[in-house]
């Protein structure tokens, strides 16, 4: 039944979709906006950092990984949910090094458009300062692995936009890390280049572009005078090199 | 069994890997075997290599591998290390059993040693290594030691100082023998192949799977899935190429009960993965054996090689075993999967299920090394006799591992529906103040709910039962399962990856007394979220257990101040001296 058109709630709204489309998508594809990092609309699903959990009766699903069903009744806008993806905000904010004021994504940041719009104000979990190595190897890109999310949105780019394969992910638990597949390890030495989506697409400041940061003044970025939830998650051309906005 | 590790000279090394790629791969190497030519490759020189790295990505058949990636994989894995080896290398089981049987002892003295000689020894920590029943226990370069004690210890690192290559230490180090406390049918079972096959045969699959279904078995890895629904998308899922999974990585702390199954009733098993792939028309089976039952290998090839020489697994159905490499959460079923496949055991996302989509995409079938067994069973004595024991939602009989303080730890097998009770009388536990049924994964249960059943229904359990008598507390035990969880995390999502460490830094102070009420809140507060946003089902039990345990310390410090202020009966029914 392919192609059939069908719909289900969504915080009380009916969403159409076309089966096989999942929550996220059919929300996203009806103007509507479900918090989410490791998502991009031009990439495989992940559905690891779970900031779109939504309560389907009493099941609490990842909007991105599961699949909408006609006359599914769908909550998002719930304190319960605003609750649970504030802590899941604070952990990550606790277990990386997220100095914000001084970032160059600063206010084009999406963990920090959507802490703004959680209203998160410090984190309740104790900071772990991790101490990852960071790689400057690069003639255009840097690399600061301790504000990295884990999300693979770089490693899906790489491998499904650029027809590359710059990154992976090594360790395990709170070892993971985003690794280089280099032979030296190094960003220096792979074939990445500015215009790859993979370096451009990173939905914190740890893949940054070393030249034309803080071009705006605080207070005129992105998510200064936007919510994201009305924006969506972007990373304006600003900050993505100068080169145009992928997807979103 | 090799050891010592010697260090070796660029070109030996390179000669000695390819020697081993062309025993054991002479076809040559493909991705999905990647994590089997890792393994291979630690067992025998101890480490992995830049050399054995570069030797395996020119050896690869079907696709380049970068080294990040390979090292990405490598990295995942416990067992596997990127450092030089030591000369011997030592894993000490960390499970709480272990723990309450002296290990921290065992582990002063190892690393003082290895602290002086690194070269000759490296000593590190490993989640539950299944001897639990005969700890503290210990893998030496992959092989099991039991029953440590200070005189053993002392065995030991004399061998490692004189450097005695490892077939000459003394055999009975390395002896694994486990006490049967209670049989039931699955371990009194003696299956004629011969004449199960043939009755399979005569009357079809079908109609096996039809007396499957009657006889209502549940997985008895855990989950406690319907085994017949799960055989019958497999069997109506499309496409000719299907795998039948017999998922031996067993690596719920205190479980046990798999090994003795695979050192028992072996044939059994290999049978019910036979009868299952003649149902659902699988062509290739494979068992995933974790890799501390490494010393169980031989062992299980060679119950193989019989099986082929006698044609009852064959051209249309052959067995083979893939090793883990040291991680839990391999041993739920999607991330087996993955790590079958040679990649990071990291979970998939679910639907689709193994049925329709497993093993290199392929129809697949996951059951449990003690399901297969219960197959057998009921495929020779029928489903009116299985049903026989148990209870109408919970049919037949369940395995549980006893470990802990009690006098008999071992194997009983019970029917569903036996109470918590009869089994700690059964195993001699008199002083007996909480149980954890289930392992870290289950649950954590005190004096007043010991009248309960053991079964799907109530309190279901994968098969670890582990005894706390009222020298234990709630914050050890709370703290051990913790950095249990954190060590065993995958790191792929962000409430798990997160959450666990926080959680095992906040038991430590917990452990310490250096906690407050705001603390207690926040540890509550990170349960909460791995129950609820947790990808697998690591991270939601991880938040349960944490969420059971801080329930039990609370309601024993509220008993604590109650007493203090003269209500005895509350204070006594929880009994403080057994928690904090
Ligand atoms: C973190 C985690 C670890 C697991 N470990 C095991 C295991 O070691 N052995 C096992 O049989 N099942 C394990 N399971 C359950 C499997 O995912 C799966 O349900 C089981 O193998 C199915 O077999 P069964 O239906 O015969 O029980 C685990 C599940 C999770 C979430
Ligand atoms: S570098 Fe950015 S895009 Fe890549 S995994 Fe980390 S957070 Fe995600
Ligand atoms: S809950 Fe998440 S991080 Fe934990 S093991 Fe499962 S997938 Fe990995
Ligand atoms: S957007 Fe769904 S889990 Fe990240």
């Amino acid at each position: 039944m392919s192609g059939m058109k069908s719909a289900f709630s969504f915080d009380g709204i009916q969403i159409a979709f076309t089966s096989g489309q999942s929550i996220m998508q059919a929300v996203l594809d009806g103007g509507g906006y479900i918090p989410h990092l490791c998502y991009h609309p031009q990439l495989s699903v992940h559905g690891s950092c779970r900031l779109c959990m939504v309560k389907v009766g009493d099941r609490y699903l990842s909007a991105c990984t599961t699949e909408a069903q006609n006359g599914m009744q769908v909550e998002n806008q719930i304190s319960e949910l605003r609750e649970l993806r504030l802590k899941l905000l604070e952990m990550l904010f606790a277990e990386g090094n997220h100095f914000c004021p001084s970032c160059e994504l600063s206010g084009n940041c999406q963990l920090q458009a959507l802490a703004y719009e959680l209203g998160m104000t410090h984190s309740r979990f104790p900071l772990q300062y991790p101490t990852r190595k960071r790689d400057g190897s690069h003639a255009t890109v840097f690399l600061d692995r301790d504000r990295c999310i884990n999300c693979e949105i770089c490693v899906r780019a790489s491998r499904e936009l650029d027809g590359k394969n710059v990154f992976s992910l090594s360790g395990r638990g709170s070892d993971t890390a985003l690794q280089i597949n280099s032979e030296d390890g190094r960003l220096g030495s792979t074939d990445l280049i500015a215009t790859d989506s993979s370096a451009r697409l990173c939905p914190v400041g740890a893949l940054v572009f070393k030249q034309g940061n803080y071009a705006e003044r605080p207070n005129e970025r992105l998510y200064d005078t936007h919510i994201i939830s009305e924006t969506g998650n972007r990373r304006p051309a600003v900050v993505s090199g100068g080169y145009p906005e992928l997807g979103e | 069994m090799i050891g010592p590790y010697q260090q070796l000279e660029a070109s030996t090394q390179r000669t000695a890997i390819e020697q081993l790629f062309a025993e054991y791969w002479p076809a040559g190497i493909y991705r999905r075997d990647l994590l089997q030519v890792l393994v291979a490759v630690q067992q025998h020189f101890g480490w992995i290599s830049s050399i054995a790295m570069r030797s395996i990505q020119t050896a690869l058949r079907d696709s380049a591998i970068s080294l990040g990636e390979l090292q990405g994989i490598v990295s995942f894995y416990h067992f596997l290390q990127l450092s030089p080896a030591a000369s011997w290398q030592i894993h000490l089981s960390s499970n709480i059993t272990d723990l309450m049987a002296g290990q921290r002892g065992h582990w002063k003295t190892l690393t003082d040693y290895a602290a002086h000689w690194p070269e000759r020894l490296q000593v590190r920590i490993s989640s539950c290594t299944g001897l639990c029943d005969q700890g503290p226990a210990m893998l030496l370069n992959g092989y099991p030691i039991a029953r440590l004690n200070p005189e053993r210890v002392q065995q030991i690192l004399q061998n490692v100082e004189a450097n005695h290559p490892l077939q000459d230490w003394p055999s009975e180090l390395f002896a694994v023998t486990t006490k049967i406390v209670k049989e039931g049918p699955v371990l009194q079972h003696q299956a004629n192949p011969d004449a199960v096959l043939t009755q399979i045969n005569s009357c079809g699959a079908e109609r096996f799977l039809q007396e499957l279904e009657l006889s209502g078995l549940q997985g008895r890895g855990g989950a406690g899935f319907n085994t017949a629904d799960k055989w019958r998308n497999c069997r109506a899922a499309d496409g000719p190429e299907k795998y039948v999974v017999c998922n031996a990585d067993e690596g719920e702390p205190g479980t046990f009960k798999d090994r003795v199954l695979l050192q028992h009733k072996l044939d059994n098993m290999i049978l019910g993965m036979r009868i299952c792939a003649e149902v659902v028309g699988a062509q290739r089976g494979f068992i995933y054996l974790r890799k501390e039952y490494l010393f169980l290998l031989p062992h299980i090839q060679s119950a193989l090689q019989r099986f082929r020489q006698q044609g009852l697994i064959s051209l249309g159905f052959n067995v083979d075993v893939h090793l883990g490499a040291g991680a839990y959460v391999c041993g739920e079923e999607t991330a087996l999967l993955e790590s079958m496949e040679g990649k990071r055991g990291i979970p998939r996302i679910r639907p689709p299920f193994p049925t329709t989509y497993g093993y290199l995409g392929k129809p697949t079938v996951v059951n449990n090394v003690e399901t297969f067994c219960n197959v057998t069973l009921i495929a020779d004595h029928g489903a009116a006799s299985f049903r026989q024991l148990g209870t109408d939602q919970s049919p037949g009989s369940k395995l549980h591992s006893v470990s802990g303080d009690c006098q008999h730890p071992g194997i009983v097998e019970l029917p569903y529906g036996a109470s918590i009770e009869e089994l700690l009388q059964l195993v001699g536990a008199v002083d007996c103040q909480h149980v954890q049924v289930g392992g870290p994964s289950g649950r954590l249960l005190s004096r007043d709910a010991f009248s309960q059943p053991l079964d799907t229904a109530h309190v279901n359990s994968g098969g670890s039962f582990m005894v706390f008598d009222r020298s234990r507390k709630i914050p050890n035990l709370l703290a051990n399962f913790m950095h249990f969880f954190a060590r065993e995390s995958c790191g792929f999502c962000t409430p798990c990856r997160a959450g666990t460490q926080l959680l095992a830094d906040a038991s430590r102070r917990l452990q310490s007394n250096a906690t407050d009420d705001a603390e207690l809140e926040n540890i509550r507060e990170i349960c909460d979220t791995l129950k609820r946003a947790s990808h697998c089902g690591l991270g939601k039990t991880a938040g349960d257990c944490g969420e059971q345990a801080i329930e039990k310390y609370s309601l024993h410090m509220a008993a604590k101040s109650l007493a203090a202020s003269d209500v005895q009966g509350i204070a006594q029914q929880e009994d403080s001296a057994g928690l904090a």
